[in-house]
């Protein structure tokens, strides 16, 4: 990886953090969603500091240029974040479908209370 | 004993009425409730000028979220069985109690109404029956129970079923699916010849447009029943 590459990584990864933590600060991002955000920004802020390590693995891997392994990794933290988004709107579905049946019960049951004391 | 039909209602204007009359007096033993998943017509108008038990949905649920509710209100309401039947007229109430019946004699958990058991009354087309005969070489393939009309909507479910599908009932197409749902858990499932009628108003909710789509998300959800960790994590 050149010089370069690394320092234009680096400010990147900066801006990336100085981003999340912002949102944070405006409380605008759940904390327990953000971890994982905060985790890949960390291993991408080693990957920069610290290449050496990564540069090995990619060739143990057989990729040959290390800016190919750093953009295969990327691509590998960013499907692991949309694969948990995913989960958590199939999670938050099954929550207001409940809700909502709950609400429906409930409209029910007072409409029903209402009618009785006519 | 204390028994429920639910009436699953989506735009059904036309014929929620009369299937309604029809059940009081075919099927007048039983207690019923009308889920009107936030139609657009004038469902709940009619629904509230005839007095019509019902329950509304706000948001949209789909046919299996509809059904669902309709499962919830029966077992916060100690009902023992709970059965589904069309809003669009399809289903002829007077088999409810043979139903009854042969969920009783079988001690079964689901009863569903088939209608090619003995191949009379309306009969679908050609294109449908190819598919739901898709469906139950499928659910044999899966289960090693053969189904014959695992799409039907006439489903009738005993306390444990109903327990069951109060917490887990798949949002849209549900019924091939939650046959294997139930199969994997042990339940006895038992199908009874029925005669079922074109609908009387409304569409299906099937058409040729997403047919595709319906084919492909059921037979990947009947594997998924399948190999479902039991209980899962998705008690939510």
């Amino acid at each position: 990886m050149s010089e370069i590459f690394r320092f234009s990584l680096g400010i990147g990864v900066l801006v990336y953090f100085l981003i999340v933590i912002h949102l944070l600060r405006l409380r605008l991002l759940d904390l327990k969603y953000t971890l994982l955000w905060l985790g890949a920004g960390l291993f991408m802020a080693v990957l920069v500091i610290w290449p050496e390590p990564i540069s090995l693995l990619v060739n143990a891997l057989g990729i040959t240029l290390p800016v190919n392994g750093v953009f295969t990794i990327f691509i590998a933290l960013i499907l692991i974040i949309v694969m948990t988004l995913t989960s958590i709107v199939s999670m938050q579905t099954k929550r207001i479908k409940r809700l909502v049946q709950q609400l429906a019960l409930l409209e029910h049951r007072i409409r029903e209370l209402e009618e009785r004391g006519e | 004993m204390k028994k429920l039909i639910i009436i699953p209602a989506y735009n059904e204007s036309e014929s929620i009425y009369h299937t309604v009359m029809d059940i009081k007096e075919k099927a007048p033993d039983f207690d019923y409730i009308i889920v009107n998943d936030c139609s657009k017509d004038n469902t709940k108008q009619i629904l509230r000028e005839h007095r019509f038990p019902y329950l509304d949905l706000p948001i949209n649920q789909g046919i299996g979220g509809a059904v669902q509710s309709g499962y919830l209100y029966a077992l916060e309401n100690g009902y023992d069985l709970a059965v589904q039947v069309d809003g669009d007229g399809q289903h002829d109430p007077s088999f409810l109690g043979e139903m009854v019946k042969a969920m009783e004699r079988e001690g079964a958990d689901l009863v569903i109404g088939s209608r090619f058991l003995e191949k009379e009354g309306f009969q679908s087309s050609f294109s449908r029956r190819l598919g739901i005969r898709y469906f139950t070489f499928l659910i044999k393939l899966c289960t090693g129970k053969r189904i014959t009309d695992p799409t039907s909507g006439l489903r009738m479910a005993g306390k444990e079923a109903m327990a069951f599908f109060a917490k887990e009932y798949p949002r849209d197409y549900p019924e091939p699916e939650s046959i294997v749902d139930v199969l994997s858990r042990k339940m006895k499932v038992v199908e009874l010849p029925v005669l079922m009628r074109e609908r009387g108003g409304g569409v299906s909710s099937i058409r040729i447009g997403n047919s595709i789509y319906y084919m492909f998300k059921v037979s990947v959800a009947i594997f998924i029943a399948r190999i479902a960790r039991k209980g899962g994590k998705a008690n939510v």
